[in-house]
């Protein structure tokens, strides 16, 4: 992924975080050293698919405090009183919030359309193959790290 | 007067979170409705009058764009004025929707300003056009009428 793409991910992902839940995020080049990519964490996963020239994915591995607090910012209410459902549901529209902008920027003439998103809770996840693949972009958050995953499935 | 508002969105915290939108912008509501995609939204509009609809247009099983089609095509719906708050930004698709007769278009992510801004103008607009229809037309002064 170019320089050029992942400014534009990161500007997308900033407006998104900051104008919705007030979260902000800081991009990593690499994984900080205090960060253990093989010991498993609770994440939540939200993909969403886009239908171009290409097919593809985006996909956000939020770690599940940073979920918790984003529904809870975005919501206005207290986090003890957000189940995972409404996290799931938060975090479907977070990833479909930061596809659609992303998409108005690089698609002005409407071509493109999004899929319905689609979450997961992930009790265990270990970071290191998905920090691995060159298609990940990091952000450091004070709940820990976000990834965010671009791919391809096939050509028209 | 008070404003009854249904909102159209497959997410239910999007839903939330602009009824709590509303609600702060000070906006005085009698009635809100939610609907999970275009065609309960329909459902609802059977059996309720609204004065406004706040729709998502990327929704499953019925898009906003295709229940804004469909009450385009009822003469007594399709005055219902439909504002979309949508991730689908480019320029095409807001161009798209104002062809077919949206009222406004507020991009995800929104200021909560933004929505009152826009929900203000459309509602303003719709109450004039109320009160001009219950209005009765007077001759006024000049008037080619003979006064017996």
């Amino acid at each position: 992924m170019d320089e050029k793409m992942k400014r534009l991910i990161f500007e997308t992902m900033s407006e998104v975080f900051e104008t919705m839940f007030f979260v902000f995020l800081e991009p990593l080049r690499s994984v900080p050293a205090d960060c253990n990519v093989q010991t498993p964490k609770p994440y939540v996963a939200a993909q969403v698919e886009f239908f171009c020239d290409s097919t593809g994915f985006v996909r956000i591995y939020f770690p599940l405090v940073l979920a918790q607090n984003i529904t809870s910012n975005f919501l206005g209410v207290d986090a003890s009183e957000i189940d995972l459902k409404r996290i799931k549901d938060a975090m479907g529209e977070t990833v479909n919030m930061v596809m659609g902008s992303l998409l108005g920027k690089l698609d002005p003439h409407g071509q493109c359309t999004l899929g319905i998103p689609e979450t997961a809770e992930i009790p265990l996840l270990t970071l290191k193959t998905i920090v691995d693949n060159p298609k990940t972009c990091l952000f450091n958050t004070e709940h820990g790290l976000l990834l965010t995953v671009f791919g391809e499935r096939s050509g028209k | 007067m008070a404003f009854t508002i249904l909102v159209a969105d497959d997410s239910e915290t999007m839903r939330a979170v602009v009824k709590k939108t509303v609600e702060m912008s000070g906006i005085p509501i009698a009635a809100f409705f939610q609907a999970a995609n275009g065609q309960e939204a329909l459902k609802i509009l059977e059996n309720e009058w609204v004065d406004v609809i706040l729709s998502d247009i990327n929704m499953p099983v019925m898009s906003g764009v295709e229940m804004l089609r469909a009450l385009k095509n009822d003469k007594v719906l399709g005055q219902i004025p439909v504002i979309f708050i949508t991730t689908e930004s480019s320029q095409a698709r807001i161009d798209e929707t104002t062809k077919l007769g949206s009222a406004g278009y507020v991009k995800k992510p929104f200021l909560p300003e933004t929505i009152k801004k826009v929900l203000m103008d459309v509602l303003e607009k719709a109450y004039e056009q109320r009160v001009l229809e219950l209005t009765p037309v007077s001759s006024g002064p000049g008037s080619d009428e003979m006064d017996f």
